[in-house]
Formats: C-alpha cells, structure tokens, sequence
C-alpha cells in the first residue's frame, strides 16, 4: 500500500467510525454502570443524611431504621428474590461532605440508587444530584427547594418540594389560624433563594401581611439569633415561618421566649417536625406546626401497622425512640415499589424508565407520587404534624394526614 | 441619638459579650502568667458542662455538687494538660505550645465525639425567670445578669490577686523574669500548676453559665462558640489585662450584634462573625497591645 493509499484508507476509516457512532442510539445513561449495584441476590442501596452537623439527630437513629424495610421484605422473597444492602454515609450538613460521601457511594461502594435524607438546606441534596446526573445514577430524595433540581437528568423528589407545601401553608394561616401577621425566616444559603420568593409571593396572593422578611447564617451565633428573636418580637408577627435547621429553629424559639414573645411557628417539612425537636424545644417552640412527608408516629398504626411491629423485631424489641426510622421506612417502602414495579431485569435505565412512566406509587406513608420524563416533583400531599408539649414524652402529633390544602 | 433598634443591639450586645469576656478571662491568665496562647481554654469549659451534664442531667446528682464536680473536671483536664503537655515543652518556643493546645483541644473534642455522640445536649438554666430585667424592651433573663455578674466579678477579684497578693506578684514574676523567681526560692513548675488550674476553674464557669442561656451544648460547644470571639476579646482588650478581657468581650458582644441588626448588613451571611475578624485585624493595625494592655 502506498504512503497515499495508506492515508485515503485511514481517512475513510475515521469517517466509517464516526458515522457508526452518531448512527448509533444514544443511550440515556452509561451503558457500564447500567447494573451497577445489581447482582443476582442482592441489589445495594446508598444514602446520605445528616448523621452529624448542624441537624444534631441521635447518631444511631439512622443505622437502626435503614434496614428495617428490607429485612421485612425479605422475609417475604425480597425483590424478585434480590435482597436490599443499604450502605449509609454522613453529609455532614455539608455541601463538601455531601459530595465525598456521594463519590464514595456510587465510585467505592458501586450502588445502584442514590437517596437523599435532608434538612431544611437543600444545598447537600443539589450537590449530590448534579454529581449524580453526571454519573448517570438515579438520585431520589425528599422534597426541597427546587433551586439547583430542575432540569436534573436523574434526579426524583419523593415528597412535595418546598414550594409545593406553600398553598397548603398560607392557606391554613389564613382558613384555620386565621393570622394575617406574617414573619418570614430562611437559613442563609442560595440553594432557598427561590423558596422565600415562593412563601413571598404566595403569603402576599393570600393577602398575609409580611411583617418581616429576613435570613439567617446556617450556623447562626447567639447575638444573631437573641437579635433575630428581638426583631420578630417588634415586628409583632403572629406567624413566622422558618425554614433553617431545627438547631438554629429551637435557639431562636428559646430566645423568642427569653423575651417573652411566643408566635405560632409554622414551615414545609423536612426535619423541623421531628420528634426530636419537641423533646428539646418545648415549651419555647409552643404548638409549631411542620408540614413532613411522613405522619408522626400517633398515627402510624392506622396507616402501616408493619412499622412498629417491624421496627421492634429487628431493633432487639426496642420500640421506636424516635421517627428517623419512620422516615427511613416510607422512603424504602416507596423504593421497594418501585423495584417491583421495574421487575426482575434490573437496570438503571429501567428503574428510571418505570419512574417515567406516570405510574402512580403509593405507600401510604410518603405521599403518592408519579413522575415523567419532565415531572420529577411528583408529590400531591403532605402531612402536617403539630408540637405536643403538654405530654411526655414530647412529640409531633398528626393533624392532617395526605392534605393539600385547608 | 440612638435608634431604638440600636440601643437594643447594645444591649444584647453586651449581654451576649459577657460570656466571650468570661472565657477570654482564662486566656489573659494564661498568657499573662506564661505567654502561651492556650487553644484548649474552650475544652476545659465544654468538658465542665460534659460533666455536670452527666452527674446531674442523668444521674440525678443535686445541683450544686454537680456543680462541684463538673468544676473539678475542667480543673482536672486543666492540670493534666499541664503536666503532660506543657510541662514538658515548657523551654519549648511559644508556638510549639499554641499548637500543642490546639492538639489537646482537637483530641477532647474527637473524644466527646466518640463518647457522647455527635448531637446536641439541652439543659436548662439554674436561674428561670426570664422578665425581672427590661432594657431599652430587651428583656434580659436571670441567667444572663449571672453571666454578666460573674464577668466583673472575676475580672475584678483576679486583678486584685494579681495587684495585692504575694502569689499573684509571684506569678507575674515568673511570667517576666523565671530564672531570677526561681532563685528567690518560688518553685515555677508548682505556680505553674496553680495557673492551669484556675484558668480550667474559669474555663469551667464560663461552660456552666453560658450552655444554659445558649440552651443546649455539644462537642466542642465552647471552642466553637465562643473562642474566637474570645481570643478577639482577649487582644482588644490586651492580652495582658484582666479587666481589658471584660471590656473586650463586651466590645465584640456589641460589633457582633450591631453588624447583624444593621440595615447595610441584613442578608449577608456571617455578618457578626465578619465583624469580629475586621475588629481584630483594626485592633492588631492600630493599637497591638490592646486597649487597657501595656506596650
């Protein structure tokens, strides 16, 4: 072959190449890590949370209800006779711990879903979801700020973002409370930015009076927090609706009250409705009302009598000391739905196709959701949990199970 | 004249200073008796309040000798750093010591970790009414006027042991001029010994007073909290001025609190903690022995 030949043939090669691979179907996600996660007995499951950092949940809460679900599931063949290895790593209630723990997860540990478990900050959930996208990993977590989450290729809320809660929210204000004095406080970070515009504009439709709108740091001091309590207590709101972490949501309910000034505190769920919170808020968080994507534990039994029942015989007959596991168990029960739904031949693309498909799934723990290819906030409800602090032990109580407005 | 929002910064400014000046308190001691910048005063505080925790929380313990017994931890702690640490780094340069109190600070706060878990431990005040005291329609709590009763009454009896008493002329020598105190027959190791445990008594009553008004504590609750704005405290006031650690807590307590209720600053995140560090780079520029130290 001469040197010319040589190069008409390597020309012709290169465009053979390139033709095959624009004729090829793209595949929605990397064909290697298709099943990653997955093998004939078992498929692995990571999730992070804020084991530690500024949400302060007991530290074995989460080991001792993520398993619950599936070690029940398994007793009944599993999923397609797979078993569900849950590896759980701690965000830290930090954006760059969020982001090694989820690298860890889906590089080291090789899990085939990604879910999320988080505080009023959706900065941790955002990081791991664009991680995830970009790895091409299902991410599914609870319901957020939608900042930073739209327009993620993989990503699912598995209960109503933070703007979703806001009709249900105003609307209880204004038909039940009957309040029209508004304050309005959000943690400081710019994953929340279109959440206070949400509350904003939504409280303003309603004809609330916003008699203050402010922000304060993640990790906010004393000064700022007694300041913060100090110019709610002027503004003479009747409402104040917080989203921030229930650390810096007990320090400013227990400042409000050194200055004895008590509104009804009132937010969307994640975190603040925990029982945890009540047994060391109260009295000063008074009777707050949390929107959370799961019922409290008073009525559980009515709901899903396997919790309990569940939750004692794989804790060593210990009842549940608190609801993390309860969240734990809504979340699995709607993954476990889902994996039966897809069906034996397990792939990420048909775990994310049956996600797509505008099925609806039901656990009656979480709320119902169903997605599509552009819908990935697919929660309708929500229930809204109330402090009880006139009983021991202190805890959220339901007063409105799946509702979406009053 | 003075905005009504002001004057009530003004005065959760001091009210939050007093219990910065409480722990700077402990730093000025430390360094004015030996000039080592002790990173672990925060520890001994947290530890203190660990243990009270403890013995009465859990336990059941009658609070004042709960009380008691969280102080003689802090002392405790206090002393074994000393004996263990300083002790024999003592001819070592200033800053192998900083560091080395750093290290001791790092390894309580990972056993706190390892031993009480990584969340937070609420308890409440001794002192619970909270509307005896109005200012400027502040109301300030019991436990806060404790705190701040506590601050000048330290600054003030530890000033005069440092001025009036034969121990407290002793250490100031040995802080000044070792060599020549030890030939006068005042044994250095055993002053030594005395000022890490006062300063751990100090660091124990700022814990004991300040968890309660803040509601809760965790690991590392007083280095994280307050050592910094302590430290600020401390070289505002200068770092070898007793009743300057009080003036500059109060001070900070103030910046902080002005810089998060002003208007120019609303929606900047850490504008308080900004405060704080622009103080301190002003204070080093313009005044670096502080405002009541010695140059």
């Amino acid at each position: 072959m001469t040197r010319r030949s040589a190069r008409v043939a390597a020309a012709g090669g290169a465009i053979l190449a390139l033709g095959l691979l624009l004729a090829a179907p793209a595949p929605l996600l990397p064909r290697a890590a298709a099943d990653t996660g997955v093998t004939g007995t078992t498929i692995r499951i990571g999730i992070h949370a804020p084991i530690t950092g500024a949400a302060a949940f007991p530290q074995n809460a989460f080991d001792k209800g993520k398993d619950v679900y599936w070690k029940y599931i398994a007793e009944k063949g599993g999923i397609f006779g797979r078993n569900v290895d849950v590896v759980l790593r701690d965000d830290q209630s930090n954006q760059s711990a969020a982001l090694q723990a989820c690298g860890d997860l889906v590089q080291n540990q090789q899990v085939f879903i990604l879910l999320g478990m988080g505080v009023a900050s959706s900065a941790e959930m955002t990081t791991c979801a664009a991680y995830a996208a970009s790895k091409g990993v299902p991410y599914l977590s609870t319901g957020v700020g939608q900042d930073g989450l739209t327009g993620k290729s993989t990503y699912f809320a598995t209960s109503q973002t933070y703007a979703q809660q806001h009709p249900a929210l105003v609307s209880y204000i204004k038909n039940v409370l009957h309040k029209t004095k508004l304050a309005i406080v959000v943690d400081n970070t710019p994953a929340l930015n279109e959440t206070q515009t949400s509350i904003t504009q939504q409280a303003q439709q309603a004809g609330l009076n916003i008699v203050r709108n402010s922000r304060i740091s993640e990790t906010a001091s004393d000064s700022e927090l007694l300041s913060e309590a100090n110019a709610l207590r002027t503004s003479a709101a009747e409402v104040v609706y917080l989203l921030t972490s229930p650390v810096n949501f007990i320090k400013l309910a227990q400042n409000a009250n050194n200055q004895a000034y008590n509104p009804i505190y009132m937010g969307p769920g994640i975190s603040s409705g925990l029982n945890i919170v009540a047994e060391a808020g109260c009295p000063a968080i008074g009777a707050a009302k949390f929107f959370s994507p799961f019922p409290g534990l008073d009525v559980i039994d009515n709901l899903d009598p396997a919790y309990k029942t569940s939750y004692q015989k794989y804790n060593g007959s210990v009842p549940p000391a608190d609801d993390v596991g309860l969240a734990e168990w809504g979340l699995a029960k709607l993954i476990g739905a889902v994996l039966q739904a897809t069906g034996a031949d397990l792939t990420r693309q048909s775990f994310m196709a049956t996600l797509q498909s505008g099925k609806e799934f039901a656990t009656n723990v979480y709320p119902a959701v169903s997605y599509s290819s552009t819908a990935r906030f697919g929660a309708k409800s929500a229930h809204l949990l109330e402090a009880d602090c006139a009983n021991t032990p202190r805890r959220f109580k339901t007063i409105a199970q799946f509702t979406t407005g009053f | 004249m003075v905005a009504s929002g002001q004057k009530q910064a003004l005065v959760i400014g001091v009210i939050t200073g007093a219990g910065y000046g409480l722990v700077a308190l402990g730093l000025v001691l430390i360094y004015k008796s030996s000039g080592v910048f002790n990173f672990a005063q925060g520890e001994f505080g947290t530890v203190a309040v660990y243990t009270l925790y403890r013995v009465h929380d859990r336990i059941g313990v009658p609070l004042v000798p709960a009380v008691a017994i969280g102080l003689a931890a802090a002392v405790a702690m206090a002393l074994a750093t000393e004996r263990v640490v300083i002790r024999p780094l003592f001819d070592a340069p200033r800053v192998t010591l900083l560091v080395a109190t750093a290290g001791v600070s790092l390894l309580a706060i990972s056993l706190e970790l390892w031993l009480g878990e990584a969340r937070l431990r609420f308890i409440q005040p001794a002192l619970s009414r909270l509307d005896r005291v109005s200012v400027f329609g502040v109301q300030v709590s019991d436990q806060r006027l404790l705190v701040l009763a506590a601050l000048v009454m330290l600054a003030v009896l530890l000033a005069l042991f440092f001025s009036r008493t034969n121990l407290g002329l002793a250490i100031l020598g040995v802080s000044q001029e070792p060599v020549a105190t030890e030939l006068m027959g005042i044994s250095v190791r055993r002053l030594s010994s005395f000022i890490w445990g006062l300063a751990g008594l100090l660091a124990g009553i700022a814990g004991m007073l300040t968890a309660p008004v803040v509601g809760s504590f965790g690991p590392g609750f007083l280095t994280f909290n307050s050592l910094i704005p302590a430290f600020t405290a401390a070289v505002l006031g200068g770092m070898n001025s007793l009743p300057g650690a009080f003036v500059g807590g109060v001070v900070v307590g103030v910046a902080q609190s002005l810089a998060v209720s002003a208007p120019a600053f609303h929606g900047i995140p850490g504008a308080g903690s900004v405060m704080v560090f622009v103080l301190l780079v002003a204070v080093l520029t313009v005044r670096p022995h502080g405002l009541m130290g010695k140059a």
